[in-house]
């Protein structure tokens, strides 16, 4: 992300000071680098911008959500067992008289820290060990890629319960246990794109020139494979969030007094005939933050594809 | 896991009855036994027509059905349908249908009693160590004569070293029996022997009170040794191998489906047998089976869900009687553990400040709502002593009497913390929760928000998977942990055993050490007396419980037994496995 | 092309080896052990030779070698310690099929209205109906599966008897799993089909196709579909080796006696040879439909040459 960045600052410094006569004379359109035009793209596209907001108020509540019902999330209440939703108790209480809307926020903010994270985590795995392999080729390729391979060929899910029962309790060992293999697609992805691009005119050029390896990989290749990246970890981060509800299910999820919305919702269905609000609330967020995801996602591939960009 | 889904497979699938009492052994399940238990004498009857304890057709005047069958619920497949080997609840109910036992334990009045089951009658020597049984005629499903060899065959398969069964441990005080174990006796050595066909007689070396208790459980069922020929590894886990000497016999075992059983026309006593058909169906998820349970597809289960059990007594079909179990929630504080190189729990006014500092029926309103009742001693309030309750009879509560002695549980941690030279913000104690489910978590979470709400003690949770947190609990690695206990025996002997000091392994390692409880314990299990046994029982739960305050009982667990409106016949039974024999259906629909 | 499929075969079993080593040892680093609940009370003469029996008092990397010889030798996944005298195989045997029915079925739910849903969608792209039916779709992947199972068991088997709750035996046992199992397949399979549909429908040959003058009928059936299924076999095909163990979830909330339930039981009691046994069983279907796939390829696009090793 961050030559991104820098590349995006350096180009604007240098079109800001030599254009400027070109625009008052509105001879030349303003010339747009590729994640300008994105982005001008992406915000004509009404659907992915929705999403980001309602992503982006989600987030908001998850830092600051807990603090304004003015509950602690740990805090039970004896009289105010499974109540109903109520002014006091916005989504209503849990069997220890607990706020859920406190409760949904803190346990949001798990959700979202084990998507993100863990989706960040699975590209940059993927990035270099796609980019590696497919820079080197050769025997470095046939090698990693058997070990790819070999790895996709334990079930996923097995991979991660086992992972997660050798680590100690916690998030950290949560995000490892979910990412252990989440990231092969990635890589494999990179690879093909860098095996691509390896044979274009401009990196044959750097070579030409003596650059070193690490410093091609870095000046071309990662800012060309970025589109593909930023639209994996946005759909990355639903399907995390899905298994951390899984892990939840069979109890193998956050451990107390932490909570998240697989936990909740693992919780309410229990008593979905009997308190469905709490149910429902954990529900929707957790299925609202999935679909914004997912939307984004499909925005920004949208607006990223450089074939849809003539 | 869970969702309650896995526990409660967990659960059912652990109940062990345990029953290695002279070894270490105490139940100490995190499960209901869904043996319908005793009748609460605590108030709590709320049941409108029970149909429990009853009743022989011909005297209530009911015209019973043209077709009988029963649907009764499992969550797991039975392991093993042979009663040398299983502990486990699932495999004793089917056992306790299939076989006949050589006594039984019911309700006669109100008061438990053992009645004759194979043993016409039975006797025990002048000094309590011979056990005498008189078996009466009976044949087994296919025709062939029952004998006391059959009962003995099943001792010594428990027995053989070489099949490895879990029970052997409840025998070893017979005679010669851990010799006979290890290798160093003969079979001829060992005190079983079958005098005659119709008789069968232990030998015990030391006297046992508890003995008794094994006689109306799976070890002292019949097995016929060319069944046993014929299937080697196979016997008792396909359901050709079952040979029926009771009420039932096995139709069609579908592992994970269903076990069929259908009734048995060779049973001694198959004239008073009116069921034909008993469909016990494996279902994993709690919620489900209260669904069939309303849907009417299952006819009876055990309900520790308030909200269902509301739900479904609202809908008039039901028949229920809510039952205090024989068990026991309750901490366990580790002396040893040591954290920041302090041992905070070492000193006993801390121990007893957090068991007074824990409001039991706060507690028990949040952890299990109706269904539980505040916890009135560390022996259940269903077990009995020498057919007396031992509540009544030793007249004394532990939490009642530590909350009286501790006025300030806070003022009284400071006192104990200032003794370890320790201040409160130095350490904070790993509480190790019971498992993974939902349950598990709210329960470590409450424990969690009270101690600091009410000492501003901190408590940090680790939350593992039981297999791992047995490990853990022997080892002694934990600082707080709880547990549930149910009693595999009405006898309040086998919840002392954990704690006394020479074990080779602990259940819960806490670092408890006082001679005088082992004595107290000791005496106890060593007598007949029931004098002797009340008052040296009455010491240990007093140094357990208040004392030296090593547990902090929280609640004894309710159970609901829901049974469709048209089931008559069920006979209550605690501690043993669940008979149906006595079942029958008036107007089903 | 026989010597490239022999090579491939070669590399699959040695795949399999591979992760049946890994998950062997992995298996054997989580804490707790399989008869820590069973035998814990027992005196210790008594654990050890419980231990001895199931050959867990060797070391860990003898008992591999034994395991790695049984099963090659003799196929022996051995034998549960949770059941004792149920072989692993025999409850795979027993399992799998289950598990398989209502995978199967689900599928067929899930790749018959994806499909169409996709197609629909693709064809009105940009309109209301793709945003609905895309928006259906998504929505479809972002519900746990757990909370659809139990919504749906709760309206169809207890507020409307239509369905029994759990059970085993007949087709009305297997419609509430396979719906459930089925729904977020739809949503998979109709995001997957819109976006190939419309990458073949901006092809080169589709336009020539429509060039010559083929019916719009035609064009869609005869050019477009072929095309655009193409890709939606490459992966259905692994996605077959997984249906035979089956969902926890499912099998959990609907009581079905297939593998998914045994699997999770057989992690948490610490059941080495199920939890090693099941793994190689769907490692084996997948390298097995990895295999598969390649054959496929090779069947039903000509642009794949054989060239490259």
């Amino acid at each position: 992300m961050s030559t991104v960045e820098k590349n995006t600052s350096k180009n604007f410094d240098f079109e800001f000071d030599s254009n400027k006569s070109l625009y008052a004379d509105g001879i030349v359109r303003p010339s747009l680098n590729y994640w300008q035009d994105a982005f001008r793209r992406l915000k004509k596209n009404k659907v992915a911008i929705g999403a980001g907001i309602i992503l982006i108020f989600i987030i908001f509540m998850t830092i600051f959500g807990p603090s304004i019902s003015g509950h602690s999330f740990t805090q039970m209440n004896r009289q105010m067992v499974n109540k109903p939703p109520s002014a006091e108790h916005w989504f209503g209480t849990d069997r220890m008289g607990r706020d859920l809307f406190t409760r949904a926020w803190v346990g949001g903010r798990v959700s979202i820290i084990i998507g993100v994270v863990g989706a960040i985590v699975n590209v940059v795995l993927g990035l270099i060990y796609g980019g590696v392999s497919g820079f080197f080729g050769g025997r470095v390729d046939t090698i990693m890629m058997r070990c790819i391979e070999i790895l996709g060929s334990i079930p996923k899910m097995i991979l991660i319960i086992l992972i997660s029962l050798i680590l100690k309790p916690g998030i950290p060992s949560l995000i490892v246990a979910l990412t252990i293999a989440g990231w092969i697609g990635t890589a494999r992805m990179v690879r093909g794109q860098v095996l691509q691009l390896k044979e274009m005119d401009f990196v044959t050029a750097s070579r030409a020139l003596g650059a070193s390896p690490f410093s091609i990989i870095k000046e071309h290749l990662v800012p060309n494979v970025m589109s593909t990246i930023i639209v994996l970890t946005t759909i990355q981060v639903p399907s995390l969030m899905f298994a951390e509800a899984f892990l939840s299910f069979i109890g193998l999820g956050v451990s107390s007094p932490n909570t998240s919305w697989g936990a909740m919702c693992a919780e309410g269905q229990q008593v979905i005939l009997f308190y469905p609000y709490q149910l429902i609330f954990p529900t929707i967020l957790i299925s609202l933050t999935m679909l914004c995801f997912n939307l984004l996602g499909d925005g920004l591939r949208d607006a990223l594809d450089p074939k849809l960009r003539r | 896991m869970k969702k309650r889904g896995i526990s409660w497979l967990m659960i059912l699938m652990l109940v062990l009855s345990s029953m290695v009492i002279g070894l270490a052994g105490c139940n100490q399940q995190q499960t209901p036994a869904p043996a319908p238990p005793q009748e609460d004498g605590n108030g709590n009857e709320e049941g409108s027509g029970d149909s429990g304890s009853d009743t022989d057709p011909v005297d209530s005047g009911e015209v019973p059905d043209e077709v009988q069958f029963f649907n009764y619920p499992f969550m797991a497949d039975p392991r093993n349908i042979d009663g040398a080997m299983t502990n486990f609840m699932l495999d004793l109910t089917i056992i306790g249908n299939v076989h006949q036992t050589m006594t039984e334990l019911i309700f006669v009045d109100e008061v438990l009693t053992m009645v004759p089951g194979a043993a016409e009658s039975w006797e025990i020597s002048e000094d309590g160590l011979v056990y005498t049984f008189n078996l009466r005629d009976m044949n087994w499903e296919d025709g062939q004569a029952l004998t006391a060899h059959d009962y003995a065959l099943t001792l010594f398969r428990a027995l053989d070293p070489n099949s490895g069964s879990v029970k052997a441990g409840d025998l070893f005080n017979i005679e010669n029996a851990l010799e006979y174990f290890q290798g160093n006796a003969d079979k001829e050595d060992v005190g079983i022997r079958v005098p005659d066909d119709k008789t069968l007689e232990i030998t015990l070396k030391q006297v046992t009170p508890y003995f008794i208790n094994l006689t109306y459980a799976g070890l002292f069922t019949p097995t016929r040794q060319d069944m046993v020929d014929q299937y080697g590894e196979q016997f008792g886990i396909i359901g050709d191998s079952i040979l029926a000497s009771g009420p039932f016999k096995v139709k069609e075992w579908v592992n994970d489906v269903h076990l069929i059983l259908e009734k048995n026309e060779n049973y001694w006593d198959a004239d008073s047998v009116l069921l034909e058909t008993i469909t016990f169906k494996m279902i994993r998820d709690v919620q489900a089976i209260m669904s069939e349970l309303m849907n009417g597809t299952i006819d009876r289960t055990s309900v520790t869900i308030q909200e269902w059990r509301d739900r479904l007594i609202t809908t008039g079909n039901f028949s229920y009687g809510d039952y205090v179990l024989a068990g026991t929630y309750f901490l366990i504080f580790n002396t040893d553990y040591e954290v920041n190189g302090v041992k905070p729990l070492s000193n006993v006014k801390v121990r007893q400040a957090i068991s007074a500092a824990i409001d039991r029926e706060e507690a028990t309103f949040m952890l299990r709502g109706d269904m539980a009742i505040p916890a009135t001693g560390f022996i259940p309030s269903t077990v009995g002593l020498d057919n007396h309750n031992f509540r009544e009879v030793t007249n004394y509560n532990p939490i009642e009497a530590i909350q009286a002695r501790v006025p300030d549980p806070k003022a009284l941690l400071e006192e104990g913390l200032a003794e370890l030279g320790i201040s409160i913000n130095d350490f904070t104690i790993e509480f190790l929760a019971g498992g993974t489910t939902a349950q598990h978590r709210s329960e470590a979470e409450f424990f969690q928000e009270v101690l600091q709400r009410e000492l501003g003690l901190k408590l940090e949770i680790t939350q593992v998977e039981t297999a791992v947190r047995t490990q853990n609990s022997r080892a002694g690695d934990f600082g707080i942990t709880y547990s549930l206990w149910y009693a595999g025996q009405n006898d309040p002997g086998i919840y002392f055993n954990n704690w006394l000091t020479n074990l080779e392994t602990h259940s819960y390692k806490t670092g408890y050490d006082n001679q005088q409880f082992d004595e107290y314990v000791l005496a106890a299990n060593s007598t007949m007396d029931e004098e002797i046994r009340r008052h040296n029982f009455n010491r240990a739960e007093w140094l357990l419980a208040e004392e030296d305050c090593i547990v902090a009982p929280i609640y004894h667990p309710i159970s609901s037994m829901m049974t469709a409106k048209y089931m008559r016949g069920f006979v209550n039974q605690n501690f043993a496995p669940t008979a149906f024999k006595t079942v029958y259906t008036v107007g089903r629909e | 092309m026989a010597k490239y499929f022999l090579k491939r075969l070669i590399y699959a079993f040695f795949t399999v080896f591979i992760v049946i080593t890994i998950t062997f040892f992995l298996m054997h680093a989580i804490p707790g052990d399989p008869l820590g609940e069973l035998v814990g009370r027992l005196p210790q003469s008594v654990q050890e030779s419980y231990y001895a029996k199931y050959g867990l008092d060797k070391p860990v990397y003898q008992q591999y070698f034994i395991y790695i010889q049984n099963l090659f030798l003799r196929g022996d996944f051995g034998e549960s310690i949770v059941y004792p005298g149920r072989s692993v195989n025999s409850i795979i045997a027993r399992g799998a099929p289950i598990s398989a029915r209502i995978g199967i079925q689900g599928l067929a739910i899930g790749i018959s209205l994806g499909i169409t849903l996709g197609i629909i969608a693709a064809y009105k792209r940009g309109k209301w109906m793709d945003y609905f039916v895309m928006f259906v779709a998504l929505f479809s992947i972002s519900i746990p599966s757990f909370v659809f199972a139990a919504v749906l068991q709760y309206f169809l088997t207890v507020r409307y008897q239509i369905f029994p709750v759990t059970g085993w035996g007949t087709f009305a046992h297997t419609v509430l799993p396979a719906m459930a199992f089925g729904l977020r397949n739809i949503g998979v399979k109709a995001r997957f089909m819109r976006s190939t549909w419309l990458d073949v429908m901006g092809q080169d040959y589709v336009l020539a196709a429509e060039a010559t003058g083929m019916s719009k009928f035609d064009v869609t059936f005869k050019v477009i579909l072929r095309n655009a299924l193409t890709p939606l076999v490459t992966i259905i095909i692994p996605e077959l080796a997984f249906i035979f163990v089956g969902t926890f979830v499912l099998e959990t909330i609907f009581s079905i006696p297939g593998l998914g339930t045994y699997f999770i039981a057989a992690v948490s009691a610490r059941d080495y040879p199920m939890i090693i046994g099941q793994t190689i069983f769907i490692s084996t279907l997948y390298v097995t439909s990895m295999l598969v796939l390649d054959f496929v390829y090779v069947l039903i696009d000509p642009r794949v040459r054989l060239i490259k090793k």
